[in-house]
């Protein structure tokens, strides 16, 4: 050990201020970055949840107009007949 | 060799390789960093001329090396997607890029914090410094023509260009205390001769730059496997991946 005391190491003989700023920022930068990578695959799998879903809501709806537009018809022409 | 490597082209087998990979460089890197730390916080003497400062040395230069190696290795995935138009050339530069920005910040952070005691100002713009900062807005160019296509495909020509022209910033950086007058040291460790410094801090240096090392190699295989997803969303498997984990 290089230091008699934990004060001594805290202090860092007079530059402790400019140590510690460099370990802080190191470890606020790899934090942020670290939590932000670990869900990067998350984050893609839920954003591709989502189109998927919206695919289908847009196929559903799609396939309620289209059978919406053939009774429709099918109406008309039975009036037609009438 | 080509038969061996050849089914890792595939971003199914490579996705769920990398997921392999993950753990245990995360169990390297955590301990390499804990011993590493200690070692140079509280273990290894102060330098006769720099005093207790030379404890930041133990991140700044493992972060410079680590941003120009993670730039080279971004330049050869580069090459390799404008060369054989690979598409997990595309997902290594974009899940390198921010790695190697955050690690150039944390070179030039820490750079700071240890110029302002030993040279008396936070900043100069002297050859070093400002080859790194550059270095720094190339990886910055990189992540925003990334992100600037909505399609991936689309821009990846123009990233991997991007990325490989960037290369020629690599030499001046290393070279820049040698061509130019600077405040900054010459070449401690990346020198091809035996490193000219004493063990006790020699050895912390090393364990603490492969602590960094492995740790980047995790967030970037983890940003990877982000990209593969993201760039694969209309494939069976990724599909079947994204529903399945609904709850």
């Amino acid at each position: 050990m290089t230091f008699e005391s934990f004060s001594e190491f805290l202090t860092m003989g007079k530059h402790g201020f400019y140590i510690w700023l460099s370990y802080g920022c190191t470890l606020v930068i790899l934090l942020a970055l670290g939590i932000n990578s670990m869900r990067q695959p998350k984050v893609q799998l839920e954003k591709i949840r989502q189109r998927l879903k919206r695919e289908q809501q847009l196929k559903a709806y799609q396939q309620k107009k289209a059978e919406g537009q053939n009774q429709q018809q099918t109406s008309t022409d039975s009036g037609e007949v009438v | 060799m080509w038969k061996w490597l050849h089914p890792y082209a595939n971003p199914e087998v490579a996705y769920h390789f990398t997921g392999k990979l993950i753990p245990w460089f995360n169990i390297i890197a955590a301990l390499l960093l804990v011993v590493g730390m200690f070692m140079g916080l509280a273990y290894s003497p102060a330098d006769y001329q720099q005093g207790e400062t030379v404890r930041i040395f133990y991140i700044h230069v493992p972060a410079a090396i680590l941003s120009m190696g993670l730039y080279f290795s971004m330049a050869i995935a580069g090459f390799c997607a404008l060369v054989w138009q690979l598409k997990l050339a595309h997902a290594a530069i974009a899940a390198i890029a921010p790695i190697g920005a955050a690690f150039t910040a944390i070179a030039l952070i820490t750079g700071a914090a240890w110029g302002k005691p030993m040279w008396g100002t936070w900043w100069i713009w002297d050859a070093r410094l400002t080859s790194e900062l550059i270095l720094l807005f190339l990886y910055l160019g990189v992540i925003a023509l990334g992100n600037a296509f909505d399609d991936k495909n689309q821009g990846a020509k123009a990233v991997s260009v991007l990325a490989l022209v960037g290369v020629v910033n690599l030499p001046i950086i290393h070279y820049s205390v040698e061509w130019w007058n600077t405040l900054h040291q010459g070449a401690t460790v990346t020198k091809f001769a035996a490193p000219s410094m004493a063990m006790s801090m020699y050895i912390p240096f090393v364990i603490c730059f492969f602590g960094f090392a492995f740790l980047a190699g995790s967030l970037i295989c983890k940003r990877f496997q982000g990209q593969v997803l993201a760039r694969n969303s209309l494939r069976p498997w990724v599909k079947k991946m994204a529903l399945a984990e609904e709850h």
